[in-house]
C-alpha cells in the first residue's frame, strides 16, 4: 500500500519537472529563434495566438512564435497531465472516492480546454 | 521583460509570494502591456513558478493530494467563472480591484510572525494523510466555498490565490501551516490552468509578452528557491511591504486615470 503510494507521488513530481523542462525549452528555443530571425518591433502586429488549430500548421512552418506557442501551451497543460495521473494512480490504489474527486476535476479542464480552444 | 521576469520570480519566491502580485504591476505599469494580456500572462507565469514548486513539495511529501483535489473542484470552476467575468469587466475596473488585492497582501505581509514562531514543525511530514487521522479537517464545506473564491480571484485577476487559500485550510480547517502552504502550491498550478484557458479563447495570451516572462519567471523561482535557505529574508520582506503599497497606489491611479479619460 505505501509502495503505491510513493509511486504516485514519485510519478507526480516528475511529470511537473519535465513538463516544465520540456516547456522552458521551447521558450527558449522559439524566443531566441524569433529574436534572431525578426527585427523585435517589425512582425509583432501579425503574431499568432496560442490556439489548437493554428499551432500544428505553423509549427510545421517553422514560425518561432508557434514554437513559443507550444512552450506555453506545454506549460499550461501539465497541470491536466498531473490530475490525469491522479486520477490513474487512485485508481491503482482502489481509492475510488478520491479517483472520482479528482476524475471531477479533470472533466472540469478538458470541459474549459474544449469549450475555449476549439 | 525576461529580465523582469527573472526578477518577479526571484523575489516572489524569496519573499512567499505568488509571481502574479509583482508580474501584472510590472507589464502594466513598467511595459505598458494591457491589464487582461498582463492578467494571461501572469496566470502562465503562476502554472510555471506553481510546477516547479508543487514538483520540490510533492517530493518531500508535503503536499496532502487528497484534500487540494477536493478543494480544485471548487478551485476550478471558480477560475472559470472568474475569467469569464474578467472578460466583461473594464480593464480599469480590473486594475482598481487588483490596487485593493495589493493592499490586502501587504497588510498580511505586515501581520506575518517571523518564520521561525510559527510553531508547527511537530508534525512531521510521514504522517500527513488525513486517511490515518493525523489531523482532521474541519468545516470542508465552508473551505470549499472559499477555495471557489480563491479560484475566482486568481481567474479575475491572475493571480494564484495562495494568499487566500493558506489562511483558509490553516485557520478555518485546521490543516498544518507547511501543508497548508504546499498544498495550496499544487493546487494554484490546476486552477490557473483552467483560468489561462479562457484568456487564451480570447486570444489575451501574447506569446512574446507571456513567452519571455514566464522563461524569466522559471529561472528567477529556481534560482530563488536554491537561495532561500542561505539569505534572512524577514527584513526584505518588512521592506517589500511599503513597494506592495506603492504599487497599489499605482495600480488604483492607473484604474482611475484610465476611467476619467473614457
Amino acid at each position: 500500500m505505501t509502495d503505491k503510494k510513493e509511486k504516485v507521488y514519485a510519478y507526480v513530481s516528475t511529470i511537473l519537472l519535465i513538463g516544465s523542462f520540456c516547456s522552458a525549452g521551447f521558450l527558449i528555443l522559439g524566443l531566441g529563434m524569433f529574436f534572431l530571425q525578426t527585427h523585435p518591433h517589425n512582425h509583432l502586429q501579425d503574431l499568432i495566438r496560442p490556439c489548437f488549430s493554428n499551432i500544428f500548421s505553423n509549427l510545421l512552418r517553422g514560425k518561432p512564435t508557434a514554437i513559443v506557442n507550444l512552450g506555453i501551451l506545454l506549460m499550461v497543460l501539465t497541470p491536466l497531465l498531473r490530475v490525469v495521473v491522479a486520477v490513474f494512480s487512485f485508481l491503482a490504489e482502489r481509492d475510488f472516492r478520491y479517483a472520482t474527486i479528482a476524475f471531477g476535476v479533470m472533466l472540469i479542464l478538458l470541459f474549459t480546454i474544449v469549450a475555449n480552444l476549439f | 521583460m525576461i529580465v523582469g521576469g527573472i526578477l518577479a520570480g526571484l523575489l516572489g519566491s524569496v519573499l512567499g509570494l505568488g509571481g502574479g502580485v509583482l508580474i501584472i504591476p510590472m507589464l502594466t505599469l513598467v511595459f505598458g502591456v494591457p491589464m487582461r494580456e498582463a492578467i494571461g500572462a501572469s496566470l502562465v507565469c503562476v502554472i510555471a513558478t506553481s510546477s516547479g514548486a508543487a514538483s520540490l513539495y510533492v517530493k518531500k511529501r508535503l503536499t496532502d493530494i487528497r484534500l487540494g483535489m477536493t478543494l480544485e473542484l471548487a478551485t476550478t470552476l471558480g477560475a472559470v467563472v472568474g475569467g469569464v467575468i474578467a472578460g466583461i469587466m473594464r480593464p480599469q475596473i480590473l486594475s482598481i480591484l487588483f490596487s485593493s488585492l495589493l493592499a490586502y497582501t501587504a497588510w498580511t505581509m505586515l501581520r506575518r510572525k517571523p518564520d521561525g514562531s510559527r510553531g508547527d514543525e511537530t508534525r512531521t511530514a510521514s504522517n500527513f494523510d488525513n486517511r490515518d487521522g493525523s489531523y482532521n479537517i474541519t468545516h470542508l464545506p465552508l473551505g470549499m466555498g472559499a477555495s471557489f473564491f480563491a479560484g475566482n480571484i486568481s481567474g479575475l485577476l491572475g493571480v494564484g490565490g495562495g494568499i487566500i487559500k493558506v489562511p483558509v485550510m490553516y485557520l478555518l480547517m485546521r490543516v498544518p501551516l507547511k501543508t497548508a502552504v504546499a498544498t495550496s502550491n499544487f493546487m494554484i498550478g490546476v486552477t490557473a490552468s483552467a483560468g489561462a484557458f479562457v484568456y487564451f479563447s480570447r486570444g489575451e495570451i501574447h506569446p512574446l509578452v507571456a513567452g519571455s516572462t514566464m522563461l524569466g519567471v522559471f529561472f528567477g523561482a529556481t534560482l530563488g528557491s536554491r537561495l532561500l535557505p542561505k539569505i534572512k529574508a524577514e527584513y526584505l520582506k518588512k521592506a517589500f511591504v511599503f513597494v506592495l503599497l506603492y504599487l497599489s497606489l499605482e495600480m488604483l491611479f492607473k484604474g482611475l486615470g484610465l476611467h476619467l479619460l473614457f
